[in-house]
């Protein structure tokens, strides 16, 4: 599965909890990997994001929430 | 201090007083009072002109506070919040003078509804494509009121930064409105007519503001914005899903963003990109000078994002 569709699957999965505020496709060194975008750290959530999501690296990034500016 | 910390710190700083600025009220017969700690911060942060959340060192994080003011009292403010000399520090730093009117009209300015009482920025000047009227181009969020008037007319400075009646330079146009129900790629909006001599220029810059591009991953960009002035900053994605919080409590969902790390003029060293009021500023191509997104959220510290500018031209109907 490409990356965009893996990241598009992924954040299906986790949209729906309140911590998870969104979701990119980044590149460092020519390697890709999706980074999930969190409100706060959380355990519950951190246990629901796999490592590995259809063949991608999935890290974790903490924003706190994205407002309007 | 470390990095969950410095965005708690960062988040009161914001809240509380530099962008809540209150005039303390003094009951009669207290005037000789001392100034609680609180309000002696509040004090202090009228002369803040901005505040940089920034990295110290690999694992140390801190606050960085623009001012004109050399000499910014920051010994309340560290006691204040329990901090450690050192987290907390002060730049000078020359006025940001975008909240200004100004003629002939300068990217970056502030610009708001004549009847609401918020400012956000003034992104670019763009052409209709059906019939060549010159628009201001800034977020549907920034020009866009509901108050129900006929004719919502656009004020440059914002009321709120002194814009009357006489700063009146166009109306609110069209929209690429957010919808709270559906998945969205634009937050924009033009106004016009202009009714008042502009300028094509970027400021501080002999350059027109004349050309789209394409962002890309590990481009280095800038923007010009109402509150925070010229910042700096690279992208992280330029496919990136996100949710945004509106004012009303809604939580709007945005999906092919341009997401924006910020930094200093070195493009190392983390820096606040934008905060409340940027909305709307042009993102450009450090190299180039090219347009290749339109500013509309962020989290108030290291994370900005953006539309992506072509498409949205198009979807708009608007050219350069």
């Amino acid at each position: 599965v490409d990356i965009e569709s893996a990241s598009k699957e992924l954040y299906s999965k986790l949209r729906k909890y309140d911590e998870v505020v969104g979701i990119a496709i980044c590149h460092t060194n020519g390697i890709q990997y999706i980074v999930v975008y969190l409100a706060k750290i959380s355990n519950i959530i951190l246990k629901k994001i796999p490592n590995i999501y259809k063949g991608n690296i999935v890290k974790t990034e903490i924003t706190g929430r994205i407002m309007f500016q | 201090m470390n990095y969950d910390k410095s965005i708690k710190v960062h988040t009161i700083i914001c809240d509380q007083f530099f962008f809540n600025r209150k005039n303390v009220e003094v009951p009669a017969g207290n005037f000789d009072d001392e100034l609680e700690p609180g309000e002696l911060v509040y004090e202090i942060f009228n002369e803040v002109i901005a505040t940089n959340l920034i990295q110290l060192s690999e694992t140390t994080y801190g606050i960085e506070l623009l001012s004109k003011n050399p000499d910014l009292y920051l010994t309340p403010i560290i006691e204040y919040f329990n901090l450690q000399i050192g987290d907390i520090i002060s730049k000078p730093s020359a006025p940001i003078v975008q909240q200004v009117r100004k003629r002939p009209l300068e990217i970056g300015s502030s610009i708001a509804p004549l009847n609401e009482n918020w400012w956000g920025t003034l992104g670019c000047f763009v052409k209709d494509v059906n019939n060549g009227e010159d628009y201001v181009l800034s977020n549907h969020h920034v020009l866009f009121s509901d108050l129900g008037y006929k004719d919502n007319f656009i004020a440059q400075p914002a009321p709120c930064h002194g814009g009357g009646n006489d700063d009146a330079i166009g109306l609110y146009v069209r929209s690429l409105a957010p919808d709270t129900s559906g998945i969205n790629e634009f937050d924009a909006a033009v106004a016009g007519p202009i009714s008042a001599e502009f300028s094509r220029l970027i400021p501080e810059l002999n350059v027109y503001a004349n050309e789209l591009t394409n962002a890309s991953i590990g481009m280095k960009v800038y923007k010009i914005g109402a509150t925070t002035g010229k910042t700096f900053g690279v992208i992280k994605s330029i496919i990136s899903s996100i949710k945004v919080d509106n004012a009303n409590g809604d939580v709007l969902d945005y999906q092919n963003q341009i997401a924006i790390n910020g930094t200093t003029n070195d493009f190392l060293t983390p820096a606040n990109f934008s905060l409340g009021g940027d909305s709307g500023s042009i993102i450009f191509d450090y190299d180039s000078n090219k347009i290749v997104g339109l500013l509309h959220c962020g989290n108030g510290y290291l994370n900005s994002f953006a539309n992506k500018i072509e498409p949205l031209f198009n979807k708009l109907e608007i050219s350069l």
